[in-house]
Protein backbone atom coordinates (compact mmCIF):
# COMPACT_ATOMS: atom_id res chain seq x y z
CA UNK A 1 0.00 0.00 0.00
CA UNK A 2 0.76 3.43 -1.20
CA UNK A 3 1.15 5.97 2.18
CA UNK A 4 1.29 9.96 1.36
CA UNK A 5 1.38 11.41 5.47
CA UNK A 6 -0.51 14.63 5.44
CA UNK A 7 1.00 15.62 8.44
CA UNK A 8 4.67 15.55 9.30
CA UNK A 9 6.63 18.71 11.13
CA UNK A 10 10.61 19.28 11.41
CA UNK A 11 12.38 21.34 13.87
CA UNK A 12 12.32 21.64 17.76
CA UNK A 13 9.08 21.46 19.60
CA UNK A 14 8.99 24.56 21.71
CA UNK A 15 7.08 22.16 24.76
CA UNK A 16 8.82 20.35 27.09
CA UNK A 17 8.74 16.68 25.48
CA UNK A 18 11.45 14.85 24.72
CA UNK A 19 13.75 15.72 21.13
CA UNK A 20 12.82 14.11 18.00
CA UNK A 21 15.20 12.93 15.72
CA UNK A 22 13.69 14.50 12.41
CA UNK A 23 15.55 17.48 12.49
CA UNK A 24 16.56 17.36 8.86
CA UNK A 25 14.50 16.23 6.00
CA UNK A 26 16.75 13.35 5.86
CA UNK A 27 15.93 12.43 8.72
CA UNK A 28 12.49 12.37 8.49
CA UNK A 29 13.19 10.61 4.44
CA UNK A 30 14.73 7.71 5.99
CA UNK A 31 12.14 7.06 8.34
CA UNK A 32 9.49 7.42 5.89
CA UNK A 33 11.82 4.85 3.91
CA UNK A 34 11.71 2.56 7.07
CA UNK A 35 8.56 2.54 7.24
CA UNK A 36 7.34 3.02 3.34
CA UNK A 37 5.77 5.81 3.21
CA UNK A 38 6.29 7.31 -0.39
CA UNK A 39 5.42 11.60 0.11
CA UNK A 40 4.98 13.48 3.44
CA UNK A 41 3.49 17.00 3.98
CA UNK A 42 5.64 19.05 6.26
CA UNK A 43 5.41 21.71 8.25
CA UNK A 44 8.25 23.54 10.54
CA UNK A 45 7.45 23.11 14.37
CA UNK A 46 8.42 26.48 14.93
CA UNK A 47 6.14 28.40 12.16
CA UNK A 48 3.08 26.24 13.42
CA UNK A 49 4.24 27.64 17.15
CA UNK A 50 5.41 30.98 16.80
CA UNK A 51 5.43 33.94 14.80
CA UNK A 52 7.41 37.00 14.75
CA UNK A 53 5.92 39.68 12.34
CA UNK A 54 4.90 38.30 9.17
CA UNK A 55 7.27 35.15 9.54
CA UNK A 56 7.72 34.76 5.85
CA UNK A 57 11.55 34.36 6.32
CA UNK A 58 10.40 30.99 8.82
CA UNK A 59 8.53 29.78 5.35
CA UNK A 60 11.09 30.67 3.57
CA UNK A 61 13.49 28.73 5.48
CA UNK A 62 11.34 25.67 5.21
CA UNK A 63 11.03 26.05 1.20
CA UNK A 64 14.61 26.00 1.18
CA UNK A 65 15.13 23.34 3.47
CA UNK A 66 13.12 21.09 1.61
CA UNK A 67 14.08 22.36 -2.22
CA UNK A 68 15.87 19.27 -2.90
CA UNK A 69 13.15 17.01 -1.79
CA UNK A 70 10.07 18.23 -3.57
CA UNK A 71 9.36 14.92 -5.00
CA UNK A 72 8.40 13.51 -1.70
CA UNK A 73 8.20 16.11 1.27
CA UNK A 74 5.37 18.75 0.36
CA UNK A 75 6.13 21.89 2.28
CA UNK A 76 2.94 23.28 4.36
CA UNK A 77 3.51 26.60 5.01
CA UNK A 78 1.46 28.51 8.42
CA UNK A 79 -0.55 31.06 8.25
CA UNK A 80 -0.08 33.31 11.40
CA UNK A 81 -3.11 35.60 11.62
CA UNK A 82 -2.88 36.40 14.78
CA UNK A 83 0.83 37.44 15.38
CA UNK A 84 0.32 39.55 12.44
CA UNK A 85 -2.58 41.61 13.27
CA UNK A 86 -0.82 42.02 16.83
CA UNK A 87 2.15 42.99 14.77
CA UNK A 88 0.29 45.34 12.93
CA UNK A 89 0.76 44.25 9.65
CA UNK A 90 -1.82 44.35 7.18
CA UNK A 91 -3.39 41.14 6.18
CA UNK A 92 -4.02 41.44 2.46
CA UNK A 93 -0.24 42.35 2.08
CA UNK A 94 0.17 38.95 4.62
CA UNK A 95 -2.06 37.08 2.40
CA UNK A 96 -0.17 38.06 -0.98
CA UNK A 97 2.99 37.57 0.43
CA UNK A 98 2.24 34.12 1.32
CA UNK A 99 0.72 33.06 -1.69
CA UNK A 100 3.09 33.94 -3.67
CA UNK A 101 5.31 31.45 -1.98
CA UNK A 102 5.81 28.36 -3.77
CA UNK A 103 3.75 25.77 -2.09
CA UNK A 104 0.44 24.49 -2.23
CA UNK A 105 -0.36 23.91 0.87
CA UNK A 106 -1.27 25.61 3.62
CA UNK A 107 -1.69 24.94 7.57
CA UNK A 108 -3.74 27.40 10.42
CA UNK A 109 -3.76 26.58 13.86
CA UNK A 110 -7.49 27.12 15.23
CA UNK A 111 -6.22 27.32 18.67
CA UNK A 112 -3.47 28.81 18.92
CA UNK A 113 -4.86 31.63 16.60
CA UNK A 114 -7.85 31.67 18.81
CA UNK A 115 -10.48 30.54 15.93
CA UNK A 116 -10.64 31.89 12.92
CA UNK A 117 -12.36 34.96 12.17
CA UNK A 118 -13.86 35.40 8.62
CA UNK A 119 -13.34 39.03 8.30
CA UNK A 120 -9.94 38.55 9.31
CA UNK A 121 -9.42 35.58 6.96
CA UNK A 122 -11.33 36.91 4.07
CA UNK A 123 -8.60 37.84 1.87
CA UNK A 124 -6.18 34.95 2.44
CA UNK A 125 -9.15 32.28 1.95
CA UNK A 126 -9.82 34.11 -1.35
CA UNK A 127 -6.13 33.68 -2.24
CA UNK A 128 -6.38 29.79 -1.64
CA UNK A 129 -9.06 29.42 -3.25
CA UNK A 130 -7.32 31.51 -6.31
CA UNK A 131 -4.52 29.40 -5.60
CA UNK A 132 -6.59 26.18 -5.88
CA UNK A 133 -4.24 25.46 -2.56
CA UNK A 134 -5.04 22.61 0.28
CA UNK A 135 -5.42 24.37 3.99
CA UNK A 136 -5.12 22.16 7.25
CA UNK A 137 -6.63 23.21 10.08
CA UNK A 138 -5.05 22.34 12.92
CA UNK A 139 -6.89 22.29 16.50
CA UNK A 140 -4.01 20.92 19.17
CA UNK A 141 -2.26 22.37 20.97
CA UNK A 142 -5.90 22.62 23.08
CA UNK A 143 -7.35 21.50 25.86
CA UNK A 144 -8.88 19.15 23.59
CA UNK A 145 -5.43 17.33 23.23
CA UNK A 146 -6.58 15.19 26.47
CA UNK A 147 -9.83 13.87 25.41
CA UNK A 148 -11.55 16.97 26.30
CA UNK A 149 -13.65 19.32 24.67
CA UNK A 150 -11.93 22.04 22.68
CA UNK A 151 -13.06 25.43 22.70
CA UNK A 152 -16.79 25.32 21.27
CA UNK A 153 -16.32 28.11 19.34
CA UNK A 154 -13.36 26.05 16.74
CA UNK A 155 -15.94 24.50 15.38
CA UNK A 156 -18.73 26.76 14.77
CA UNK A 157 -16.18 28.79 13.36
CA UNK A 158 -14.67 25.74 10.64
CA UNK A 159 -17.94 25.51 9.74
CA UNK A 160 -18.85 29.21 8.79
CA UNK A 161 -15.46 29.10 7.34
CA UNK A 162 -16.42 26.08 5.03
CA UNK A 163 -19.75 26.73 4.34
CA UNK A 164 -19.03 30.51 3.34
CA UNK A 165 -15.84 29.08 1.20
CA UNK A 166 -17.35 26.18 -0.05
CA UNK A 167 -14.85 26.00 -2.84
CA UNK A 168 -11.96 26.02 -0.19
CA UNK A 169 -10.81 22.46 0.60
CA UNK A 170 -9.90 22.03 4.25
CA UNK A 171 -8.17 19.12 6.14
CA UNK A 172 -8.91 19.08 9.94
CA UNK A 173 -6.04 18.05 11.79
CA UNK A 174 -7.20 17.62 15.80
CA UNK A 175 -5.48 14.15 17.71
CA UNK A 176 -8.03 12.93 19.92
CA UNK A 177 -10.57 14.75 19.18
CA UNK A 178 -12.90 12.08 20.62
CA UNK A 179 -14.79 14.24 23.28
CA UNK A 180 -15.78 16.57 19.72
CA UNK A 181 -16.82 13.75 17.76
CA UNK A 182 -19.92 14.73 17.60
CA UNK A 183 -19.17 18.32 16.31
CA UNK A 184 -16.62 17.09 13.75
CA UNK A 185 -19.56 14.59 12.12
CA UNK A 186 -22.01 17.20 12.42
CA UNK A 187 -19.24 19.30 10.19
CA UNK A 188 -18.39 16.21 7.87
CA UNK A 189 -22.34 15.77 6.98
CA UNK A 190 -22.59 19.30 6.35
CA UNK A 191 -19.92 20.50 4.66
CA UNK A 192 -18.29 18.56 1.52
CA UNK A 193 -15.07 20.83 1.09
CA UNK A 194 -14.36 19.23 5.15
CA UNK A 195 -11.88 16.31 5.06
CA UNK A 196 -10.45 14.43 8.05
CA UNK A 197 -6.94 13.37 9.03
CA UNK A 198 -7.63 9.45 10.07
CA UNK A 199 -5.64 10.16 13.87
CA UNK A 200 -8.40 12.49 15.08
CA UNK A 201 -11.04 9.99 15.75
CA UNK A 202 -9.20 6.98 17.43
CA UNK A 203 -11.91 5.02 18.85
CA UNK A 204 -12.92 1.46 18.76
CA UNK A 205 -13.45 0.62 15.07
CA UNK A 206 -12.90 4.08 13.82
CA UNK A 207 -12.15 3.85 10.36
CA UNK A 208 -14.68 1.40 9.55
CA UNK A 209 -17.76 3.64 11.32
CA UNK A 210 -16.30 7.07 9.52
CA UNK A 211 -16.36 5.39 5.90
CA UNK A 212 -19.54 4.01 6.90
CA UNK A 213 -21.14 7.06 7.68
CA UNK A 214 -18.92 9.59 5.28
CA UNK A 215 -17.74 7.53 2.36
CA UNK A 216 -13.36 6.86 2.28
CA UNK A 217 -13.28 9.91 0.17
CA UNK A 218 -13.54 11.93 3.52
CA UNK A 219 -10.51 11.03 5.07
CA UNK A 220 -6.83 11.12 4.73
CA UNK A 221 -3.80 9.43 6.55
CA UNK A 222 -1.58 11.95 8.69
CA UNK A 223 0.40 10.78 12.13
CA UNK A 224 2.24 14.14 13.54
CA UNK A 225 5.21 12.01 13.14
CA UNK A 226 7.47 12.85 14.89
CA UNK A 227 5.93 13.51 17.74
CA UNK A 228 4.04 10.35 17.14
CA UNK A 229 4.65 7.59 15.12
CA UNK A 230 2.78 6.98 11.57
CA UNK A 231 2.70 3.06 12.10
CA UNK A 232 0.47 3.50 14.57
CA UNK A 233 -2.33 4.86 12.32
CA UNK A 234 -0.52 2.89 9.23
CA UNK A 235 -1.98 -0.68 11.10
CA UNK A 236 -5.55 1.06 11.90
CA UNK A 237 -5.77 1.19 7.92
CA UNK A 238 -3.96 -1.93 7.14
CA UNK A 239 -6.14 -3.81 10.30
CA UNK A 240 -9.26 -1.89 8.94
CA UNK A 241 -12.09 -3.99 7.83
CA UNK A 242 -12.54 -1.68 4.69
CA UNK A 243 -11.89 -2.72 1.25
CA UNK A 244 -8.43 -2.33 -0.05
CA UNK A 245 -9.48 0.31 -2.36
CA UNK A 246 -10.88 2.26 0.08
CA UNK A 247 -7.66 2.08 2.38
CA UNK A 248 -5.49 3.56 -0.64
CA UNK A 249 -7.71 6.04 -0.96
CA UNK A 250 -6.88 6.69 2.46
CA UNK A 251 -3.51 5.83 2.72
CA UNK A 252 -2.60 8.24 -0.52
CA UNK A 253 -5.29 8.51 -3.20
CA UNK A 254 -7.55 11.09 -1.44
CA UNK A 255 -4.61 13.18 -0.56
CA UNK A 256 -2.84 13.42 -3.69
CA UNK A 257 -6.35 14.46 -5.01
CA UNK A 258 -6.48 17.40 -2.31
CA UNK A 259 -3.22 18.77 -3.09
CA UNK A 260 -3.82 18.44 -7.47
CA UNK B 1 11.29 -9.51 8.24
CA UNK B 2 10.84 -7.59 11.64
CA UNK B 3 7.30 -7.24 13.86
CA UNK B 4 6.68 -4.30 12.52
CA UNK B 5 6.64 -4.75 8.90
CA UNK B 6 5.02 -8.26 9.03
CA UNK B 7 2.27 -6.33 10.87
CA UNK B 8 2.30 -3.26 7.86
CA UNK B 9 2.10 -5.99 5.63
CA UNK B 10 -1.46 -6.93 7.06
CA UNK B 11 -0.29 -10.08 8.59
CA UNK B 12 -1.87 -10.96 11.94
CA UNK B 13 0.85 -11.75 14.69
CA UNK B 14 -0.73 -15.22 15.47
CA UNK B 15 2.54 -16.87 16.15
CA UNK B 16 3.47 -14.75 19.37
CA UNK B 17 0.94 -14.14 22.67
CA UNK B 18 -0.56 -10.49 22.62
CA UNK B 19 -2.37 -9.82 25.74
CA UNK B 20 -4.61 -6.68 25.78
CA UNK B 21 -4.25 -5.32 29.74
CA UNK B 22 -7.14 -3.23 29.76
CA UNK B 23 -10.18 -3.71 28.72
CA UNK B 24 -14.08 -3.51 29.25
CA UNK B 25 -17.06 -5.82 28.84
CA UNK B 26 -21.03 -4.78 29.74
CA UNK B 27 -21.25 -0.96 28.71
CA UNK B 28 -21.67 -2.04 25.24
CA UNK B 29 -19.26 0.60 24.01
CA UNK B 30 -18.57 -1.46 20.91
CA UNK B 31 -22.27 -0.52 19.70
CA UNK B 32 -23.75 -4.30 20.18
CA UNK B 33 -27.31 -4.37 22.68
CA UNK B 34 -26.30 -7.50 24.55
CA UNK B 35 -23.62 -8.81 26.57
CA UNK B 36 -22.87 -12.02 23.98
CA UNK B 37 -23.16 -9.71 21.08
CA UNK B 38 -20.43 -7.45 22.76
CA UNK B 39 -18.30 -10.79 24.05
CA UNK B 40 -18.48 -11.78 20.08
CA UNK B 41 -17.71 -8.65 18.77
CA UNK B 42 -14.90 -7.74 20.65
CA UNK B 43 -13.48 -11.39 20.32
CA UNK B 44 -14.33 -11.11 16.36
CA UNK B 45 -12.05 -7.84 16.58
CA UNK B 46 -9.52 -9.75 18.76
CA UNK B 47 -8.74 -12.23 16.15
CA UNK B 48 -9.11 -10.07 13.70
CA UNK B 49 -6.10 -7.67 15.24
CA UNK B 50 -4.38 -10.81 16.47
CA UNK B 51 -5.04 -10.63 19.94
CA UNK B 52 -4.72 -13.80 22.23
CA UNK B 53 -6.55 -12.55 25.20
CA UNK B 54 -8.13 -9.43 26.55
CA UNK B 55 -8.07 -8.01 30.17
CA UNK B 56 -11.70 -6.70 31.36
CA UNK B 57 -13.51 -5.29 33.83
CA UNK B 58 -16.12 -2.88 35.10
CA UNK B 59 -15.25 0.38 35.69
CA UNK B 60 -17.18 3.55 37.09
CA UNK B 61 -19.70 1.93 38.48
CA UNK B 62 -22.00 2.48 41.55
CA UNK B 63 -23.61 -1.21 41.44
CA UNK B 64 -20.63 -2.92 41.89
CA UNK B 65 -21.81 -6.65 42.21
CA UNK B 66 -23.76 -6.17 39.73
CA UNK B 67 -21.16 -5.07 37.07
CA UNK B 68 -18.96 -7.49 38.49
CA UNK B 69 -21.33 -10.43 37.50
CA UNK B 70 -21.76 -9.33 34.18
CA UNK B 71 -18.10 -9.38 33.38
CA UNK B 72 -18.67 -13.04 34.82
CA UNK B 73 -21.53 -13.35 31.84
CA UNK B 74 -19.99 -11.36 29.32
CA UNK B 75 -16.79 -13.65 29.90
CA UNK B 76 -18.68 -16.51 30.01
CA UNK B 77 -19.54 -17.05 26.37
CA UNK B 78 -15.65 -16.68 25.16
CA UNK B 79 -14.01 -17.64 28.14
CA UNK B 80 -10.99 -19.13 26.65
CA UNK B 81 -10.29 -15.35 25.76
CA UNK B 82 -10.76 -12.94 28.49
CA UNK B 83 -8.87 -12.64 31.63
CA UNK B 84 -11.43 -11.16 34.38
CA UNK B 85 -10.27 -8.85 37.13
CA UNK B 86 -12.48 -7.56 39.70
CA UNK B 87 -13.66 -3.52 40.26
CA UNK B 88 -14.57 -1.99 43.71
CA UNK B 89 -14.81 1.11 45.53
CA UNK B 90 -14.67 2.89 48.62
CA UNK B 91 -18.08 3.15 50.34
CA UNK B 92 -19.00 3.61 54.34
CA UNK B 93 -18.20 0.05 54.99
CA UNK B 94 -15.24 -1.21 53.27
CA UNK B 95 -15.91 -4.67 54.10
CA UNK B 96 -18.73 -4.88 51.56
CA UNK B 97 -15.30 -4.30 49.03
CA UNK B 98 -13.18 -7.49 50.79
CA UNK B 99 -16.28 -9.41 50.63
CA UNK B 100 -16.70 -8.82 46.98
CA UNK B 101 -13.36 -9.25 46.13
CA UNK B 102 -13.71 -12.61 47.54
CA UNK B 103 -16.41 -13.33 46.09
CA UNK B 104 -14.77 -12.60 42.69
CA UNK B 105 -11.92 -14.59 43.77
CA UNK B 106 -14.47 -17.65 43.80
CA UNK B 107 -15.59 -16.52 40.45
CA UNK B 108 -12.65 -16.99 38.67
CA UNK B 109 -11.33 -13.06 38.74
CA UNK B 110 -7.39 -12.74 38.81
CA UNK B 111 -6.88 -8.79 39.40
CA UNK B 112 -8.28 -5.71 40.57
CA UNK B 113 -9.40 -2.42 39.16
CA UNK B 114 -9.56 0.70 40.93
CA UNK B 115 -10.22 4.11 39.50
CA UNK B 116 -9.25 7.00 41.27
CA UNK B 117 -11.44 9.67 39.29
CA UNK B 118 -14.84 7.86 40.09
CA UNK B 119 -13.85 8.20 44.05
CA UNK B 120 -12.82 12.05 43.50
CA UNK B 121 -9.74 11.35 43.97
CA UNK B 122 -10.20 10.86 47.55
CA UNK B 123 -10.02 7.19 48.13
CA UNK B 124 -8.78 6.36 51.55
CA UNK B 125 -5.75 4.12 51.10
CA UNK B 126 -5.37 3.10 54.74
CA UNK B 127 -8.87 2.30 54.93
CA UNK B 128 -7.83 -0.27 52.25
CA UNK B 129 -5.11 -1.98 53.63
CA UNK B 130 -7.32 -5.28 53.96
CA UNK B 131 -7.62 -4.96 50.10
CA UNK B 132 -4.57 -4.34 49.29
CA UNK B 133 -2.85 -7.08 51.39
CA UNK B 134 -6.18 -9.52 49.78
CA UNK B 135 -4.03 -8.86 46.44
CA UNK B 136 -0.98 -9.47 47.66
CA UNK B 137 -1.82 -12.82 49.27
CA UNK B 138 -3.72 -13.74 45.76
CA UNK B 139 -1.13 -12.12 43.82
CA UNK B 140 -3.32 -10.00 42.08
CA UNK B 141 -2.40 -7.18 40.09
CA UNK B 142 -4.11 -3.87 40.90
CA UNK B 143 -4.73 -1.84 37.80
CA UNK B 144 -4.90 1.34 39.14
CA UNK B 145 -6.15 4.53 37.42
CA UNK B 146 -4.38 7.64 39.22
CA UNK B 147 -2.18 5.82 40.87
CA UNK B 148 -0.28 7.45 43.83
CA UNK B 149 2.96 6.96 44.42
CA UNK B 150 3.16 6.40 48.17
CA UNK B 151 0.68 3.24 47.62
CA UNK B 152 3.22 1.45 46.00
CA UNK B 153 5.81 2.19 48.85
CA UNK B 154 3.11 1.46 51.91
CA UNK B 155 2.23 -1.77 49.75
CA UNK B 156 5.39 -3.75 48.35
CA UNK B 157 4.60 -6.71 48.32
CA UNK B 158 0.85 -5.78 46.17
CA UNK B 159 1.50 -5.43 42.08
CA UNK B 160 0.44 -2.00 40.98
CA UNK B 161 0.04 -1.28 37.31
CA UNK B 162 -0.59 2.33 36.98
CA UNK B 163 -3.37 2.60 33.81
CA UNK B 164 -2.68 5.03 30.59
CA UNK B 165 0.88 5.60 32.11
CA UNK B 166 2.59 5.51 28.99
CA UNK B 167 2.29 9.14 28.20
CA UNK B 168 4.03 9.84 31.69
CA UNK B 169 7.44 8.29 29.80
CA UNK B 170 8.60 11.96 29.02
CA UNK B 171 8.17 13.59 32.07
CA UNK B 172 11.56 13.85 34.46
CA UNK B 173 12.03 10.84 36.84
CA UNK B 174 8.62 9.20 35.70
CA UNK B 175 10.82 6.07 34.28
CA UNK B 176 13.58 6.21 37.19
CA UNK B 177 10.31 5.58 39.60
CA UNK B 178 8.87 2.99 37.23
CA UNK B 179 12.58 0.94 37.28
CA UNK B 180 12.81 1.39 41.01
CA UNK B 181 9.58 -0.12 42.99
CA UNK B 182 9.65 -3.85 41.63
CA UNK B 183 5.71 -3.59 42.19
CA UNK B 184 5.09 -1.05 39.96
CA UNK B 185 4.68 -1.43 36.35
CA UNK B 186 2.41 0.67 33.34
CA UNK B 187 -0.20 -0.19 31.31
CA UNK B 188 0.22 1.75 27.60
CA UNK B 189 -3.56 1.85 27.36
CA UNK B 190 -2.68 5.38 26.68
CA UNK B 191 -4.60 8.20 25.71
CA UNK B 192 -1.29 9.49 23.58
CA UNK B 193 1.43 7.52 22.97
CA UNK B 194 4.31 9.97 21.86
CA UNK B 195 6.80 8.37 19.74
CA UNK B 196 10.01 6.88 21.69
CA UNK B 197 8.14 6.79 24.66
CA UNK B 198 8.33 3.03 24.82
CA UNK B 199 11.99 3.19 23.64
CA UNK B 200 12.94 5.18 26.62
CA UNK B 201 11.47 3.18 28.60
CA UNK B 202 13.17 -0.10 27.87
CA UNK B 203 16.61 1.93 27.06
CA UNK B 204 16.35 2.10 31.01
CA UNK B 205 15.66 -1.18 32.10
CA UNK B 206 12.13 -1.48 32.34
CA UNK B 207 10.74 -3.48 29.75
CA UNK B 208 9.50 -6.41 32.18
CA UNK B 209 7.82 -3.37 33.57
CA UNK B 210 5.18 -2.45 30.51
CA UNK B 211 1.99 -3.97 29.42
CA UNK B 212 -0.04 -3.78 26.68
CA UNK B 213 -3.51 -2.39 26.58
CA UNK B 214 -5.54 -0.49 24.84
CA UNK B 215 -9.06 0.47 27.03
CA UNK B 216 -11.30 -1.58 24.20
CA UNK B 217 -14.13 -1.11 23.65
CA UNK B 218 -13.57 2.12 23.64
CA UNK B 219 -10.11 2.32 21.62
CA UNK B 220 -9.13 0.24 18.85
CA UNK B 221 -6.74 -2.65 19.53
CA UNK B 222 -4.70 -1.92 16.33
CA UNK B 223 -3.71 1.67 16.99
CA UNK B 224 -1.72 1.25 20.55
CA UNK B 225 -0.89 -2.40 18.90
CA UNK B 226 0.87 -0.15 16.10
CA UNK B 227 2.51 2.51 18.48
CA UNK B 228 3.99 -0.71 20.36
CA UNK B 229 5.01 -2.85 17.46
CA UNK B 230 6.60 0.96 16.39
CA UNK B 231 9.18 1.28 18.95
CA UNK B 232 12.72 0.94 17.81
CA UNK B 233 13.40 -1.55 19.97
CA UNK B 234 14.34 -5.72 19.84
CA UNK B 235 11.38 -8.14 19.12
CA UNK B 236 12.25 -9.70 21.86
CA UNK B 237 11.46 -6.62 24.12
CA UNK B 238 8.01 -5.91 22.01
CA UNK B 239 7.13 -9.64 22.94
CA UNK B 240 7.54 -9.23 26.41
CA UNK B 241 5.75 -6.06 26.30
CA UNK B 242 2.79 -7.38 23.95
CA UNK B 243 2.02 -11.02 26.15
CA UNK B 244 5.22 -11.93 27.65
CA UNK B 245 5.47 -9.77 30.84
CA UNK B 246 1.19 -10.77 31.11
CA UNK B 247 1.49 -14.40 31.33
CA UNK B 248 4.73 -13.75 33.97
CA UNK B 249 2.69 -11.83 35.97
CA UNK B 250 -0.55 -13.37 35.71
CA UNK B 251 0.98 -16.65 36.17
CA UNK B 252 -0.58 -17.74 32.81
CA UNK B 253 0.08 -21.42 31.37
CA UNK B 254 3.12 -20.68 28.27
CA UNK B 255 1.95 -23.60 26.31
CA UNK B 256 -1.92 -22.08 26.23
CA UNK B 257 -0.73 -19.43 23.84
Amino acid sequence: MKYFDANCVLGNFGMAIPKFSFHTPDNLIASMDNLGIEKSVVSLLVDRENSFGTDIKLKEILLNDLADYRDRLIPSLSINLQSVVNAGYNTKQYADDLMGLDADVFNYNVATNNGIQLWRFAQVAEKLIEKNALLRLELYPDRGINGKKMAFHYWDDIFNLATEYPELKLVIFAHKMNADAERAFNLLAKCKNVFMDISAYQRWMAIENLCGEFGAERFVFGSFAPVFSPAQFMLELVYADISENDKQKIAYGNLEQLIK
Amino acid sequence: MNLLKRALAGERLTDIPIIDHHGHLGYFLSGTESLKDESDRIVAEMDNCGINRGVVFACGTEDIVRHNDRIVEGVSYNPERYIMYAYVRQGEDDTCALKELERCNNLGMKGLKIHAAFEQGNIDHARFADIWHFCAEKKWPVIYHGLPLELITQYPKTIFVGAHCIEKAPAPGAVEMLKEYPNYYWCTSSTLCLRNAVEKCVRMGCVDKLLYGSDFPLNSFSVRLGSILAAEIDDDDIKKILGGNAIRLLQLDKEDF
